[in-house]
């Protein structure tokens, strides 16, 4: 069942799209620095896959679009998760219902394209890191063993209240804490958050096959024809928006 | 139906968008769905003697009105050039321009001899203005300038244009290069620039400066193309920078463009890059211009009266 799931992705992800989509944001609730963010689109096609990306740019926003991972997707809508900072990011936690956004994509490869099936994994999340990893998690619960998650305020339970996650505000425990009492040998590792989060993970478990880090480097273009998030692994230089997001931490030396 | 090719006597244009070199790569993504007959030519990305491995991360930030990028010239080199990106640059339905950078005048020597046989390369384009590297492509005097183009030119047949950045010794070199035997000459690069993080105080960049790119260095770029082409009169310009628009390429020709470079705004909005030239069109048939050619420079001749 694994690989008829892997190959129906493939070919529902071939070819990229240079379409950019006018789009209207629908629903927007801020809470703990963070806003989860859902905006119509008619026609998204392909829809986007757990790990995969769209570029985002307001109309009145920064002129370069900025690179997000969805939460969630459907035919016609998509859901992101956002820290509520930045010139994009915070002027999309606080815009009004109906206002108009631009939509390219999707690109990045899906992460169940990129992982072993033979495994099962525990998602390791912090911050907006979550957002794919839910994403994989409702799409592909039969890979997910385990969840450690974790932000800084427990005010985002109120934008993520079905989600079990570890508030630093609470009990000072964290991603990293959870991942230290969750893990047990024989499950692979996807993790996706802050880079020091990242560093972390690696460190500890670069000698993994099934140790995953989805990096977030600043993206250009978003199709692989720019080089502005070109990344050096023990393979050459790899470009994050088409060769991953999703990278073995063996293949990142430079990682922790 | 205005004509909107780009005829010149080394080879022709059919619109008069050129995707500028760099955020374009090789041009093989936007193949996959894009018609590069809208296109007049692809510039490459710039090719050096040894593969590059760029600039370290970040390499790219927000700015007002655009980016700032940091790339510094990573490519594969010209052997794995020759050997993996030709075969497939030969498919593209475009004229295709190789950009070009080197350490030395002999290296430049040295990529021109090596590309001189190779069908597919169309024309060479000489990066000799890369804000992005340090001690190297930056050639900045008019010695400098003719010592690269001299090189090339020796080196090969093909035609030579020459990249060069907004400086106040713009003329000078442009004199340097052309004398040296440039067929033309490609304004501007991307202008150096500097942001900083207010909470560590330090450049968000790895690298610290960068090029900016995008909307907002359309001014300075139309601002150097004018200047040229009132000192070189007939001169071929390729003119480059912050184009996101029909009506900003349209500018473009007005201060004496030939042919207009999209770099930018491919990163942004590529399938917009690619309808310019339709739109070019229209703007034509809708004024009654039979030519795109009667566009260029109309900035130097008062424009033309508006009933």
């Amino acid at each position: 069942m694994k690989a008829e799931i892997r190959k129906r992705t493939r070919t529902a992800h071939a070819g990229p799209s240079f379409l950019v989509r006018r789009a209207r944001i629908i629903d927007v609730r801020a809470a703990g620095g963070y806003a989860r963010v859902r905006i119509a689109i008619e026609g998204l096609s392909p829809i986007p896959a757990p790990g995969q990306f769209l570029m985002v740019r307001l109309p009145w926003g920064p002129a370069l679009p900025r690179a997000l991972s969805t939460l969630a997707a459907g035919p016609d809508w998509v859901e992101f998760l956002l820290k509520a900072e930045g010139a994009l990011r915070g002027a999309m936690a606080s815009s009004p219902r109906d206002a108009a956004v631009d939509l390219r994509g999707p690109y990045g490869v899906p992460y169940i394209e990129r992982i072993d099936d033979r495994r099962t994994y525990v998602l390791v999340g912090g911050g907006s890191g979550v957002a794919p990893l839910l994403h994989f998690a409702a799409s592909h619960p039969e890979f997910v063993e385990r969840t450690a998650f974790g932000f800084r305020s427990r005010d985002v339970r109120d934008l993520l209240p079905e989600v079990d996650f570890a508030c630093e505000d609470e009990t000072g425990e964290t991603a990293e804490d959870r991942l230290s009492a969750r893990w047990i040998e024989g499950l692979g590792i996807i993790a996706c958050g802050p880079e020091s989060l990242l560093a972390s993970v690696a460190r500890r478990h670069r000698a993994s096959p099934d140790a995953y880090v989805s990096l977030e480097s600043r993206l250009g273009c978003g199709f692989g024809a720019c080089l502005s998030c070109s990344i050096s692994t023990t393979s050459g230089m790899r470009r994050v928006c088409v060769d991953g997001p999703l990278f073995p931490c063996s293949e990142i030396p430079w990682l922790g | 139906m205005a004509r909107i090719d780009v005829r010149h006597a080394k080879g022709s244009f059919r619109t008069p968008i050129v995707l500028a070199s760099g955020p374009a790569g090789f041009g093989f993504e936007l193949a996959e769905t894009l018609d590069f007959r809208s296109l007049g030519a692809l510039t490459t990305k710039t090719i050096t003697p040894e593969p590059r491995a760029g600039n370290p991360q970040p390499r790219l930030l927000d700015a007002p009105g655009g980016a700032i990028n940091s790339i510094g010239l990573e490519n594969p080199g010209l052997d794995a050039f020759r050997g993996n990106v030709l075969p497939r640059l030969r498919e593209l339905a475009t004229v295709r321009i190789v950009s070009l950078a080197g350490r030395t005048p002999d290296e430049i020597s040295h990529l021109a001899a090596a590309l001189e046989t190779e069908p597919g390369v169309d024309w060479l384009e000489l990066n000799l203005s890369c804000p992005n590297v340090r001690g190297e492509t930056m050639a900045d005097r008019p010695n400098d300038v003719a010592a690269y183009v001299r090189e090339a030119r020796s080196a090969s047949r093909r035609p030579i244009l020459v990249k060069l950045p907004s400086c106040d010794n713009l003329v000078a070199l442009g004199e340097a290069a052309l004398s040296a035997g440039a067929d033309g000459l490609t304004l501007i690069n991307a202008v150096r620039g500097l942001r900083i993080c207010v909470d560590t105080g330090r450049a968000f960049l790895a690298r610290g400066t960068g090029g900016l790119c995008g909307p907002a260095i359309l001014p300075i770029a139309l601002a150097r193309v004018f200047e040229a082409r009132q000192a070189f009169p007939d001169t071929f310009l390729i003119g480059t920078g912050g184009v996101t628009r029909a009506r900003d390429a349209i500018e473009m020709l007005c201060a004496g463009a030939n042919l207009v470079g999209v770099g930018f705004g491919v990163m942004a909005d590529p399938a917009a890059t690619f309808a310019l030239a339709a739109e070019i069109e229209q703007w034509l048939d809708e004024r009654g211009i039979g030519d795109v050619a009667d566009l260029v420079g109309a900035a130097h001749r008062g424009g033309w009266s508006v009933s």
